[in-house]
């Protein structure tokens, strides 16, 4: 398991893995970099057994290779069945190069994996998620990078044993420097975290329109999302994307708004609890998941929506 | 410079998605560039214009691929190869990156520019295995790329901002769709793209022995659906419906 730390804090799909990995058998994790040894205590209660850390600064600082070679070492020294990482950006990048350097492929955007006739097979939505394709690895070890939200994080309230990971990163594989890291917005509400998430899409007609959905979001105490269409031209932070690779949500209420539903969103939303949907077109894939589609002028419908949330909340 | 763009020919993100019966996606709808390779042509193109050298398209993928890779000429690209194989068919990410790595390394180029990901797949996963492949760092998540002689300095987009990366020559980088607008190809380049080389390659020139897949599909069924719900017309009653159906999962 690729317990993967951004500047030292351990994501929380690692910790929705581990849900997963403890079920299938004895649970090693890696983690690397500034936090590794505070992680490795999360980790174990969560069911790891051991934890192989190293805090060398340079796998904050380099991107990919220096976490690549920790791995293949690893690899190396205790060769596993199966490695996990979570289907994120960063961890991709170090799966990629691992498949490659290993020669042994992987398999990406698994929604779950089991362990069926000695080998391991792995569940893939395709289709916007309306297929599920069953995928067996024909290597060892086989990876697998699963979507976040596939599981649920839980305790079992276990301690693991912390192995001091021997590996020199050699100069070789420091060479994509992070030189400087530029915060240009916190967010308010986390949108993974959200219950209430409102997301926008090209029938929003502008980025001069989303204010009327973060007033929405404010009155409804959620985050405000985006589709890849809208990201892509720029109207808003790639951070806001929900979708195949931008963030997988699963909140009590979805709302998207002017969203006609490509396959690369509604995988990354369809396992909300309650799907609202506003379009004009009542044909638009989305109206045929969405538990009420409404069929209107979304700029029109928004703001009146949230007088109408303000007024119910405060009366 | 010497640059190289993998390009890849995808389904129009467009129009709509067809399954055929045996649950593959239909390859006889409208094939286009993928648009995210459309902005590495761009950026390609204006690397070469600021730095001078050369800009290299490189495919993998049928016959009628070689559209795409005229399209990235027409915008200005010097020239293609088309990496084409009845052996690829249903090729996966790992032996994409490796007969890319094959045609690219006889290359020996400064820059490989990728999309960060397909239209298509959406998995990301041919780049970093490109790079691995290649022996080269990869500069990812890329909207602005500076040269400052042999070093490359990009701006990595992240959840909060981005990180300042760099790296010497040879790299890979990957790039967002917002890093360039992609030009609009002039009657001139069209004109100009009929003249230049699509040099066309298979398995055997590159050397590269297709192995077996990495995995096996054993089998596709359909996730388990969402109801269709109720659908009404905004009568200037719609707020209410929806008002009713967020109290009922109680978030007012």
């Amino acid at each position: 398991m690729f317990a993967e730390l951004n500047q030292g804090k351990l994501q929380t799909t690692v910790l929705e893995l581990m849900s997963k990995a403890r079920e299938m058998g004895d649970v090693d994790a890696i983690a690397l970099g500034s936090g590794a040894k505070a992680a490795a205590a999360t980790l174990g209660k969560h069911g790891a057994k051991v934890v192989h850390v190293n805090e060398d600064k340079s796998f904050d600082d380099y991107i990919a290779e220096p976490a690549t070679d920790a791995l293949a070492s690893l690899h190396k020294q205790e060769p596993p069945d199966l490695i996990l990482f979570g289907f994120t950006s960063d961890s991709r990048e170090v799966a990629g190069r691992l498949a490659a350097r290993l020669g042994v492929g992987l398999i990406s955007n698994a929604a779950d994996i089991t362990a069926k006739d000695g080998g391991l097979v792995a569940k893939v939505p395709y289709f916007g998620g309306a297929k599920v394709a069953s995928m067996r690895a024909n290597n060892k070890p086989a990876i697998v990078l699963i979507r976040p939200k596939s599981f649920e994080p839980s305790e079992t309230g276990g301690t693991a044993e912390v192995k001091e990971l021997a590996v020199s990163v050699g100069e070789g594989s420091k060479r994509a420097h992070i030189v400087e890291r530029v915060v240009e917005a916190s967010e308010k509400v986390k949108l993974e975290d959200a219950k209430v998430v409102i997301s926008g899409g090209r029938g929003m007609g502008g980025p001069d329109n989303f204010p009327l959905l973060e007033a929405l979001a404010g009155a409804l105490g959620g985050a405000v999302g985006a589709s890849r269409a809208v990201v892509d031209a720029g109207w808003v932070p790639y951070s806001m994307q929900v979708g195949q690779t931008g963030k997988s949500v699963r909140p009590g209420v979805y709302i998207a708004v002017g969203i006609s539903g490509a396959m690369q969103h509604t995988v990354g939303m369809k396992s909300s609890k309650v799907i609202i949907a506003i379009n004009k077109d009542a044909e638009a894939p989305i109206m045929k998941m969405a538990d009420l589609g409404v069929v209107g002028d979304a700029l029109k419908i928004v703001p009146a929506l949230t007088a109408a949330v303000k007024a119910k909340k405060n009366g | 410079m010497k640059i190289v763009v993998t390009v890849k020919q995808v389904p129009d993100p467009n129009s709509a998605t067809v399954l055929e019966a045996d649950n593959t996606v239909s390859r006889e709808k409208e094939v286009v560039l993928d648009p995210g390779d459309e902005c590495g042509i761009e950026e390609g193109l204006q690397l070469k214009e600021a730095h001078g050298g050369e800009v290299v398209l490189v495919s993998m993928g049928p016959e009628r691929a070689r559209d795409a890779i005229r399209k990235g000429l027409s915008m200005g690209a010097d020239r293609g190869i088309l990496i084409s194989d009845s052996q690829l068919a249903g090729a996966d990410a790992l032996l994409t990156a490796r007969v890319l790595a094959a045609a690219i390394k006889a290359e020996s180029p400064d820059v490989v520019i990728c999309a960060t990901e397909s239209y298509d797949g959406s998995t990301g996963m041919v780049p970093p295995m490109l790079a691995e492949l290649l022996g080269v760092p990869q500069l990812t998540v890329a909207k602005k790329v500076d040269v400052a002689g042999s070093t490359i300095k990009i701006h990595r987009q992240t959840a909060d901002g981005y990180e300042v990366v760099e790296a010497a020559t040879p790299v890979l980088i990957t790039v967002t769709a917002g890093i360039a607008e992609p030009r609009y190809a002039s009657l001139k380049g069209i004109m100009a793209a009929r003249s230049k080389e699509v040099k066309q390659v298979g398995l055997g020139d590159l050397g590269v022995d297709p192995g077996q897949p990495a995995e096996t599909i054993e089998g596709v069924a359909d996730a388990e659906a969402r109801k269709a719900g109720e659908i009404i017309e905004d009568d200037g009653k719609a707020v209410d419906r929806i008002i009713q159906v967020l109290a009922e999962a109680k978030v007012v």
